[in-house]
């Protein structure tokens, strides 16, 4: 059986074309349809750039995941930078008023079945992601 | 535990043979004897008595647990309910209780014991078997749900390059996406250039209908599809912009018929354009 | 680079051919801007057919690229967009209101020919 995790440095903006490719890859590892596979990269894409313009840069892990009966892939994108101050700020949802996101993190939440994200100030931001595959 | 075991053992053959006596008097269980073979039922008989020898005598309980699990299922999809397996374990207790006290009658502390470790035995399978049922009853339901939700295909192809998607309301979020996705599949394959979305069916608009129909109409527009929405009432436009849906640029029409006819016109249009006629004299193609 | 940037009559056909990064995209905006000034075409099909992702930064650049061909005389529509990524932009609320889109190159060109050159030199006011 491959090893069902993927890893990847967040350096460049290259690095996140990378992470979204392993993502396709273990959506259909796991048989998750095209528009499941579609909305984690995307999310994915959002949440490490993220990382890489305001974070410094980091890792993105993928990995399978199960729990009950429901197989899915697990996302951590970390980076060791800044921090975030006011997370619910962060995560406040614009977009049913129609304004711009900022920094596309509720979009990615929109997008995944289960969103945590954890930020110290000074520390650094990790976010994780969970998205099943059926 | 022992005690239960050995006079199980020792009363094994007979107490197969009235069981599947008393099973052949319940209809269901009596064709399911029929169509599972002899030699076959003979086999799991075989298996289930050596993982209950393991369980009781050596505590290795989870051979036996998984079995029980794997039968469960298994008869389940035969129809056997858990009514019949009530009624087998039943029979089980009742049929064996007599060689207990006959073998124990003169120490009533283990005879009660050895009772005890019977009920607590069979109490533990059933409840097993209840557990896998219930399981592959679930699984059932859900695969029927969703042969169900495939079989029908609600985007419905009127003419070349237009397509029908009537909306209902009280649409779960995943069969709305479902819809969708499926639209901007027709969209693609069939190349349509209309979208009709029609709100009769929908009584009251609420924001996850609103949601649905904006997604639909903007994802739509990005593959080159323009939405024409139908059926929608005046209070229904109206919640619709108070609940922030922007209609701006959006054609919405009276009922389904104008909808059709507006985009009959519409699609006209293009097909003068195809036979080489000139366009309208403002220029637009189909805004 | 994963793309291409060809003239057609009095188009461009600016097709992207892979998943960009952020500094590819960039590039792109440059090189199709530059071209659109050397060639004098009058329109640009950006062709992203065989993109499987557009979050929002693709969508952003490629919102002002239209934008600043547009300020350069020229229309600029995008086709290709694929079913799963047309969903999921519009879930981000990515809907690249000021841009015209069409299914395929094909629809695409047939667009452009349907509103004739009188646009070559006007300011595209949608």
């Amino acid at each position: 059986m491959q090893t069902s995790e993927r890893r990847t440095a967040l350096r460049s903006p290259k690095d996140i074309v990378v992470a979204r490719e392993y993502a396709r890859e273990l959506g259909s590892l796991l048989g998750m349809s095209s528009i499941g596979a579609t909305e984690l990269a995307t999310a994915i894409s959002e949440v490490a750039r993220n990382a890489l313009t305001y974070g410094g840069g980091g890792e993105v892990v993928l990995s399978q995941f199960a729990e009950a009966k429901r197989r899915g892939i697990r996302v951590t994108v970390e980076d060791k930078g800044p921090g975030i101050a006011d997370i619910d700020l962060a995560m406040k949802d614009g977009y049913s008023t129609g304004e711009s996101l900022g920094l596309g993190l509720p979009g990615a939440r929109r997008l995944v079945d289960k969103f945590e994200i954890v930020s110290k100030v000074g520390m650094g931001t990790r976010v994780t992601m969970t998205k099943w595959a059926s | 535990m022992l005690d239960f075991w050995t006079v199980y053992e020792d009363h094994y053959e007979e107490l197969q043979r009235e069981l599947e006596k008393a099973a052949s008097t319940d209809p269901v269980l009596q064709s399911v004897i029929h169509q599972v073979p002899q030699h076959v039922r003979d086999e799991q008989n075989r298996l289930s008595f050596e993982l209950t020898r393991k369980a009781l005598v050596d505590s290795e309980w989870e051979p036996w647990l998984e079995n029980l699990q794997e039968q469960g299922g298994a008869y389940a999809a035969m129809g056997v309910s858990i009514p019949s397996w009530f009624r087998i374990v039943s029979d089980f207790r009742r049929l064996l209780r007599p060689s207990l006290r006959q073998v124990y009658a003169n120490d009533r502390d283990r005879l009660a014991a050895a009772i005890e470790a019977m009920e607590n035995f069979t109490d533990l399978a059933l409840s097993e078997i209840a557990t896998a049922y219930l399981h592959s009853r679930e699984e059932l339901i859900i695969q029927q749900q969703e042969a169900i939700r495939d079989l029908s295909t609600p985007v419905l192809q009127l003419r070349q390059g237009l397509l029908l998607l009537p909306i209902v309301g009280m649409m779960d979020s995943h069969r709305a996406r479902q819809l969708t996705t499926q639209l901007l599949h027709s969209i693609r394959a069939q190349r349509a250039k209309i979208v009709v979305l029609d709100l009769t069916g929908v009584p009251t608009v609420d924001s996850a209908v609103a949601n649905h129909l904006m997604q639909t109409v903007q994802a739509a527009r990005l593959l080159g599809a323009k939405g024409i929405v139908t059926g929608l009432s005046a209070e229904n436009a109206q919640t619709l912009v108070r609940l922030g849906a922007s209609l701006s640029g959006l054609n919405t029409l009276g009922d389904l018929q104008d909808g059709i006819e507006e985009a009959d016109r519409l699609l006209g249009y293009h097909l003068i354009r195809e036979t080489g006629w000139v366009p309208p004299s403002n220029g637009t193609a189909g805004d | 680079m994963g793309t291409s940037i060809l003239k057609q009559r009095d188009y461009l056909i600016a097709t992207v051919q892979s998943d960009l990064s952020d500094e590819e995209w960039q590039q792109f905006q440059d090189d199709l801007v530059r071209r659109i000034g050397l060639t004098r075409a009058r329109a640009v099909v950006i062709d992203v057919t065989e993109i499987d992702v557009l979050d929002s930064y693709a969508a952003r650049i490629l919102g002002t690229t239209v934008e600043m061909v547009r300020l350069r005389g020229a229309e600029a529509i995008i086709v290709g967009i694929q079913p799963d990524v047309a969903f999921a932009m519009v879930q981000l609320g990515l809907t690249l209101d000021r841009v015209t889109m069409a299914l395929d190159l094909e629809d695409g060109l047939e667009y452009l020919d349907s509103i004739g050159p009188r646009r070559r030199h006007s300011i595209h006011a949608d």
